[in-house]
This record gives structure tokens, C-alpha cells and sequence, in this order.
């Protein structure tokens, strides 16, 4: 992989929601809305815009339910976006050695 | 991307992870859940053996047993409910327990109408089992007082063989209260005030 390469990071995961989204999903067979917004201090429409972003992507998978009369979103990573996810630590490990290469 | 973006994502990253591992710690109820009951259970089939009522033992076990899996199937859900993250760990040690519990219950009651049964050997075969359930739920549950008490319960299964009559029923209630009871309220406590 050379430098420009490198440094064309995937720009869906790249924002910092999406990137916190994805960093909580990947060690969780689930984790529902809630969770998602109180860890991540996003608002309820920041958010779901980025959920669905990556949903559109098929990174991630969307099931609602109701639990008892509460309606409950659950997010779970598919295996494309755990790949994607993956990728993105090793390219970002890759700047880390170009910085270091460079400095 | 410039250094300070790469360090910030990096703090996203790991500030993530170490949030969603503070979540997924665990409330001991199932341990409370199985522990009593098991104690009930134990102290209900002693007692019939004890007034030596043996026609009523057999029905009375399955039917215990039939209440005792219900009740943890609840316990179960009511739990998933409320979990606002769900572990791969947790699932897999759920399926290991039903795992470890089938066995039993296929010495328990399917042995007896094969002609190979040996009563003295299920309270041994329980205690050792309970044993395993409990060594890999200290892992599982990151609490090392949990491998001891799957060590006590391999200890008491190792014990039992040489103890007769009530006194193997109070084996059992001991690793029990020492495997799955006691350690079950610690989880829950610290579970509330994670």
C-alpha cells in the first residue's frame, strides 16, 4: 500500500460518530440506542442519521422491537462492517508507522 | 490526517471499547436464580427420602426441574430486557451452562429405565459439573472468587462418594450457597453500582 493510499482512509468511517458507533458495535453482539447516545453524546437525530448512513453502507444491522408497549432499536455490526472497521485500525496503524517513518 | 486527528480518533476508539466493557458487566441474578432453587430443590427431594415417601421423588423431580428450567428462561429474558448491551461471551456461557446441565438431567432421568443407573453417582456427577460451570464463569464474569468456588465444588464431588445419607444433601447446599449464591449478590451489588 503506498502513501496515498494510506492516507485515502474510509471517509464513512472516518467521522467521529460513526467511528464511536462502529468501536462500541464491534465488541457487542448488540447494543441498543440508549447506549449508543449516552456513550457517544450524540442527539437522538444526529445520530439516527448516522446509523442509518451506516446501515445504507451495510455495516451495521437495525432491528426494532417493542418491549412491552417501548419501542427498542437494537444495532448490531454485520461481518462487512466488522472487515471495514479492521481495515481502518490497519491503515491507521500504517500512518502511525509513516508519521514515526517521517519524524 | 494530521497527528491530532489520529491521536483523537484513537481516544474515541478506546474511550468506546472501555465504556461498553463497563456495560456488559454482570448481574449476578442467574447465579442467585439457580443457587436457591438448587438449595430448594435439594432440600425437597432430602426431605422426601428422609419421610421415605420414594413413589411421590421421581414426579416430584421432574416437576421441579420442568419449574426450575421455566424459571430461568424468564430470569433470562426479564435480564435481556433491561441490558442495554448484549456480550458474545454471555451468550456463549449461557449455552455452555445448558450444555453442562443436559447431561445431568439425561443421567437423572433417562438412566434410571436403561438398567444402568446408579443413584449414588448424580449428587457426584452434579458437584463436578457445577464445578466446571462455575471455573469458566470466573472468567466469564471476570471474578476470581468463582474459580475457587468451582474448585470447592470439584472438592465436594470428590467428598461425596465417602459421605452418606442428608449428609451429601448438605454438600450440595454448601456448593451452592459458596458457588453460585454468595458470589451471584456480590455481581448484582457491584452490578448496581457500576
Amino acid at each position: 500500500m503506498n502513501r496515498q493510499e494510506i492516507l485515502k482512509l474510509n471517509a464513512l468511517i472516518h467521522a467521529p460518530i460513526r467511528l464511536a458507533i462502529l468501536s462500541v458495535l464491534i465488541s457487542v453482539e448488540h447494543a441498543n440506542f440508549t447506549f449508543l447516545k449516552e456513550n457517544i453524546g450524540a442527539t437522538d437525530g444526529n445520530l439516527s442519521t448516522h446509523l442509518t448512513k451506516l446501515e445504507d453502507a451495510g455495516y451495521i444491522h437495525i432491528k426494532k422491537k417493542f418491549v412491552g408497549k417501548k419501542p427498542q432499536t437494537l444495532c448490531s455490526i454485520t461481518e462487512s462492517g466488522r472487515n471495514a472497521f479492521m481495515d481502518y485500525l490497519v491503515q491507521m496503524e500504517q500512518i502511525v508507522q509513516l508519521k514515526n517513518g517521517n519524524s | 490526517m494530521t497527528q491530532n486527528q489520529l491521536q483523537n480518533e484513537i481516544a474515541i476508539i478506546k474511550s468506546m471499547i472501555a465504556k461498553t466493557k463497563q456495560e456488559m458487566a454482570q448481574s449476578g441474578s442467574i447465579l442467585i436464580f439457580i443457587g436457591i432453587f438448587g438449595i430448594l430443590y435439594i432440600a425437597v427431594i432430602t426431605t422426601l427420602e428422609i419421610l421415605g415417601i420414594q413413589k411421590v421423588i421421581l414426579p416430584t423431580m421432574i416437576g421441579m426441574t420442568v419449574l426450575i428450567a421455566i424459571g430461568m428462561i424468564m430470569v433470562i429474558h426479564h435480564q435481556e430486557k433491561q441490558e442495554k448491551v448484549k456480550s458474545y461471551i454471555k451468550s456463549i456461557y449461557l449455552v455452555f451452562i445448558v450444555a453442562c446441565t443436559i447431561p445431568l438431567l439425561i443421567m437423572t432421568f433417562l438412566f434410571p429405565f436403561t438398567g444402568i443407573y446408579a443413584p449414588n453417582l448424580v449428587p457426584v456427577f452434579a458437584a463436578l459439573l457445577f464445578g466446571t460451570i462455575l471455573f469458566s464463569g470466573g472468567a466469564v464474569y471476570e471474578f476470581a472468587y468463582l474459580h475457587w468456588s468451582g474448585v470447592f465444588a470439584w472438592a465436594g464431588g470428590c467428598i461425596i462418594p465417602y459421605v452418606h445419607g442428608y449428609g451429601r444433601g448438605i454438600i450440595m447446599i454448601l456448593i451452592l450457597l459458596n458457588g453460585f449464591v454468595i458470589p451471584g449478590m456480590i455481581l448484582t451489588i457491584k452490578y448496581k453500582n457500576r
